[in-house]
């Protein structure tokens, strides 16, 4: 399998990896939970894209599901994830095991908790590659002292005999984005790896991330519920609901040119620091869908500001925008007439409340 | 530092406050120096045979300086002899200690070489066939005591399979291994099984919780093996309750199995300090007391110095004090 | 349950090595049926330990006895023929030097002097149960009078009782064992009455507060940390009154499961000494005396006068732990959710 990808990595035409009608469901005790219901996209080599939605979009469960990192009981797959011009989703154990940390790679949520409290730092990034690569102790040591250095994490040979619970936050997760860079992989996932940080060493993560990303020529899938997040290091942004995709576009159009009601409520939600005090926050009301029983038609419907009665009947399928690269699942988006009478009408009630 | 010899200081403490209780247990038992005599110097003995008797025992000295001369005797080695076969204590003991020992190491090591890797497994496949049988079948075995155990093994093993000697005669390992192990087989089954039991239904408990980590996932994610993941990553940070139970178990299996020894007519320790009180021979209690208390306690130690090492957030957290 | 409730991407159990999630309704069956059983089977030895003079189903096969009593604890002078339990009858093959049985005989047979085992197995049942029971319940009051203080107040207190415990866990425990029963049980008294029950009661209450002292402890110390200890003592609140008020009913439902499974450790401990002969004496039978006097027996093939009371042993301690068990997850759950 390994000497397959490798031949095909030679092939530098066609995306890198392509995702068709991924379903990821869940067997509970309440029902089918369908985390993921039916997401398609590309994505190009050298490319970052990020993925964005709350709590329930389905988002970490896509990332997973592409790389096939979930438990097996319990969990149904269909689709097709097409990596490399190779379909993965069909692999044994063995074979995704040798594809992880080699050709994909993620990084965390919680540094805390997602190194071996009890194994040095050298020794785990080492692994990898004494795993994959083939390295000697040495050569495994050397290595991980310059990836250290490449992370630009403070003193790097010491860090190497260190533990996990002697490095702070934002070391661990560099250490982490050392580690899952090791092997070289031509696609790394980034689950929020910034939400359990201070804000000042966000920045300073997402600029590792990138900047790996530049020199390696890899390609980066940043899933976060932060839109600050991807606005700055992000080519492409893909925003989830409910277990869909329901807006893909290249990062400026998106926010210049937003069709979905929910990624423009997204964007109003957060908060601006020019704003005068005791200014309302803008809320998207309601909850998340339930995934077991998801509404009929369009799956925003219930929160929706904008909702007509067809959007509640009938599901809206993901249609092309100006853009050519910009495509949206909603019958009536930013710029239509319905969307933009409604506006009207709240901006009308806005005032007249205040 | 201060650490390792706080520790020392509470051994000590144990230790001295061990022995001199049970040298006050002894004098209070009833009977005592009646029984005594009457064994060593037969019946009917005489006020006068009786009080000489008592005098060249060292029994009519008060209590304290009773204690601090057996416990000199003790640290420089001169242990004398039993007070009624005038046996050298010290070849009596050497003699039960390899004993008890042998109990003790093959009792450990099956009951971990079977624990250790069926806890890992459980633990991995949590409710699936296999993991509910182990389970089940440890929680009965914890219900099971040796007293139990051993007749049911010697009426399958020696009366209707013949396969091992009842009772087992104590050969050594250097002169005639088979017969060695045919005779220590059913005592170290015996021993292992409640041993087994409890040892695998903790290390399963811990290795689930630590399997739930998110640095399993890490590890998962970086493509390592299921062995390698669950026997390097998973199993270390879940061996405390396992290492704890272990060695807690060493000391009381060297001087608590009495009823094995019994039962199979192994001269163990615990045979001897039994047997030693009912016939009244207070050096020869003392001195194993002492032993054990010792073996018991130095294992807590090291096993407290073996935290550290396994658990490198506890070696932190003590140099910090 | 909320839609929030539901798994989400967050909550999903994203481990690829242990998939988490339970089969509910069949495994929630079986433990049922295994508790009932348990259940079922301690009621049922209680009630026959409590009535094992009079009861009827008792008393089966002792036409050779002239009163009920006799059946169980009496020892007729001669030997009177060793019956098998009447399953086993039928297999043996006739010719074999083992006596058969007649109809008569009891359910479990009889031991070699004749006596129906069934029937001093419940009579044991109630020595043992009496013997640990009243052994666990005054090691948890004393234990954990000791562990809250310990762990309350800490200071030195803690550090007495502290090293008071580990010199009793240091302590061989046979020695305190053999030393209690001897002690109240002069050799020169005769030895026709049978010994009492209380110095067996006291070792094992001895025996049993050192881990009960610690546990306790833990679980105050635990306790002692949190809000709303701090709230009381900031409304002046006294240390006793915390200790009964506060801490005493959240360490309650520990201490339970902890006392059911020191129940049966002490019933298991009774027989061990009972087996060795520490106990109290014939005619007077425990579990573990019965296992003991039969083991000359099995050597000759005679098997059930030793298995037969260890089958009752195995089903009484086996229930007791299934419901120390089943009593401790279900606390542990609740305290994961508050």
């Amino acid at each position: 399998m390994n000497r397959q990808l490798q031949a095909s990595r030679r092939q530098v035409e066609g995306p890198l990896l392509e995702v068709r009608d991924l379903h990821t469901h869940f067997r509970t005790d309440r029902g089918l939970v369908r985390a993921v219901d039916g997401v398609s996209f590309s994505m190009a080599r050298g490319a970052s894209l990020g993925i964005v939605g709350e709590s329930g979009s389905g988002k970490s469960v896509l990332s997973r599901s592409i790389m096939g990192l979930l438990p097996k009981r319990n969990t149904e797959r269909s689709g097709s994830v097409i990596f490399e011009g190779q379909e993965i989703i069909d692999l044994s154990l063995n074979e995704r095991r040798k594809i992880w940390g080699r050709e994909m790679s993620m990084i965390f949520q919680d540094p805390m908790t997602s190194l071996n409290p009890v194994m040095r730092i050298g020794k785990q990034i080492g692994e990898g590659l004494r795993l994959h690569l083939g390295m000697s102790k040495d050569d495994a040591r050397a290595t991980a002292l310059k990836l250290l250095q490449d992370v630009r994490i403070p003193e790097p040979e010491k860090r190497l005999d260190q533990f996990a619970f002697e490095l702070s936050g934002g070391m661990r997760q560099r250490v982490m984005i050392a580690l899952a860079m090791s092997c070289g992989p031509t696609l790394l996932f980034a689950d929020e790896p910034t939400t359990a940080l201070d804000v000042t060493v966000q920045a300073q993560i997402l600029e590792v991330i990138n900047e790996q990303r530049r020199d390696r020529n890899m390609s980066v899938i940043l899933v976060t519920h932060d839109l600050g997040v991807v606005a700055g290091h992000t080519d492409e942004i893909a925003v989830m609901y409910g277990g869909k995709l329901v807006e893909k576009a290249p990062t400026r159009v998106l926010f210049s040119n937003m069709k979905m009601p929910y990624t423009e409520a997204l964007l109003h939600s957060i908060p601006k620091i020019d704003d005068p005090s005791h200014t309302r926050l803008n809320v998207i009301p309601g909850r998340p869908p339930d995934l077991v029983n998801p509404p009929k038609g369009c799956r925003f419907s219930p929160r929706c500001a904008f909702v007509q009665d067809r959007c509640r009947e009938e599901e809206p399928p993901l249609m092309n925008a100006e853009h050519p690269e910009h495509v949206y699942a909603c019958w009536y988006p930013v710029g239509s007439p319905v969307h933009r009478e409604r506006t009207a009408q709240l901006a009308a009630q806005a005032v007249g409340a205040s | 530092m201060s650490y390792v010899l706080r520790r020392l200081a509470q051994t000590l403490f144990v230790v001295v406050a061990v022995t001199f209780l049970t040298s006050i247990a002894l004098r209070l038992m009833p009977g005592g120096e009646q029984v005594l005599i009457g064994l060593t110097t037969g019946p009917g003995a005489t006020p006068e045979q009786a009080a000489a008797k008592v005098k060249e025992l060292g029994l009519d000295r008060p209590l304290l300086v009773q204690y601090f001369s057996w416990m000199g005797d003790f640290v420089t080695g001169s242990w004398g002899n039993t007070w009624q076969t005038n046996q050298a204590i010290a070849t009596e003991v050497k003699r039960a200690m390899p004993t008890s020992l042998y109990l003790m190491v093959y009792g450990q090591f099956l009951a971990l070489l079977l624990a250790i890797p069926t806890a890992v497994w459980s633990a991995y496949r949590q409710n699936t066939r296999f993991d509910r049988m182990a389970s089940t079948s440890a929680f009965g075995m914890l219900s099971l005591p040796n007293f139990i155990v051993a007749p049911i093994l010697v009426l399958i093993f020696s009366v209707t399979w013949k396969i091992f000697p009842f009772p087992s005669f104590y050969r050594s390992l250097w002169d005639a291994p088979v017969e060695h192990f045919k005779a220590f087989a059913l005592p170290s089954v015996t021993i292992a099984i409640p041993l087994y039991a409890g040892y695998m239904r903790l290390l399963r408990a811990d290795m689930i919780a630590s399997l739930q980590s998110d640095f399993i996932t890490t590890a998962r994610a970086k493509g390592v093996s299921t062995p390698r993941l669950l026997f390097v990553h998973g199993l270390r940070p879940s061996l405390f309750s396992l290492v704890t139970s272990a060695a807690v178990n060493i000391g009381a299996l060297m001087g608590g199995v009495v009823i094995v020894e019994q039962f199979f007519q192994l001269n163990g320790m615990g045979r001897l300090t039994v047997e030693s009180i009912f016939r009244r021979e207070y050096p020869t209690v003392q001195y194993a007391v002492v032993i054990l208390a010792l073996i018991y306690i130095s294992v807590n130690f090291f096993v407290d110095l073996a935290y550290a090492w396994i658990d490198p957030r506890v070696r932190a957290s003590r140099a910090l004090g | 349950m909320t839609d929030i409730d539901v798994i989400t991407s967050e909550n999903a159990p994203l481990v690829p090595v242990v998939a988490t999630q339970p089969r509910p309704r069949k495994l929630r069956r079986r433990g049922r049926v295994a508790k009932w059983l348990a259940v079922s089977w301690l009621v049922f030895l209680t009630i026959s330990a409590i009535g094992a003079n009079s009861f009827p189903y008792i008393n089966h096969s002792c036409d050779q006895f002239e009163k009920s009593i006799d059946c169980s604890t009496a020892s007729k002078g001669s030997l009177v023929k060793i019956e098998m339990p009447p399953v086993w009858a039928t297999w043996e093959e006739p010719g074999k030097d083992l006596p058969n049985q007649a109809a008569s005989a009891g359910l479990m047979g009889t031991d070699t002097n004749g006596r129906d085992i069934f029937a001093r197995s419940m009579l044991g049942a109630r020595n043992s149960l009496l013997i640990a029971g009243l052994a666990i319940t005054f090691g948890l009051a004393i234990g954990t009078f000791l562990g809250m203080i310990a762990g309350y107040f800490r200071g030195w207190i803690d550090m007495v009782i502290e090293n008071v415990t580990n010199v009793m866990l240091a302590f061989p425990a046979l020695l305190l064992i053999i030393f209690l029963v001897t002690f109240f049980n002069d050799p020169s008294t005769s030895s026709a009455a049978p010994r009492p029950l209380w110095p067996i009661i006291v070792a094992l209450v001895l025996l049993s507060i050192p881990p009960l002292t610690r546990l306790v402890r833990a679980n105050t110390i635990a306790y002692a940390q949190r809000d709303f200890v701090v709230a009381a003592r900031s409304l002046g609140a006294k240390g006793s009154r915390i200790l009964f008020r506060e801490i005493l009913p959240n360490i309650v439902p520990t201490l339970l499961s902890f006392a059911l499974t020191g129940l049966a450790l002490l019933i298991v401990a009774e027989g061990g000494l009972a087996f060795l002969g520490l106990s109290v004496e014939v005619p007077v039978p425990t579990w573990g005396s019965m296992i003991g006097s039969g083991v000359t027996p099995l050597r000759q093939g005679v098997w059930w006068i030793s298995l037969m009371p260890a089958l009752v042993m195995f089903l009484t301690v086996l229930s007791i732990n299934l419901l120390g068990d089943v009593l401790a997850q279900r606390f542990n759950r609740r305290e994961a959710i508050g």
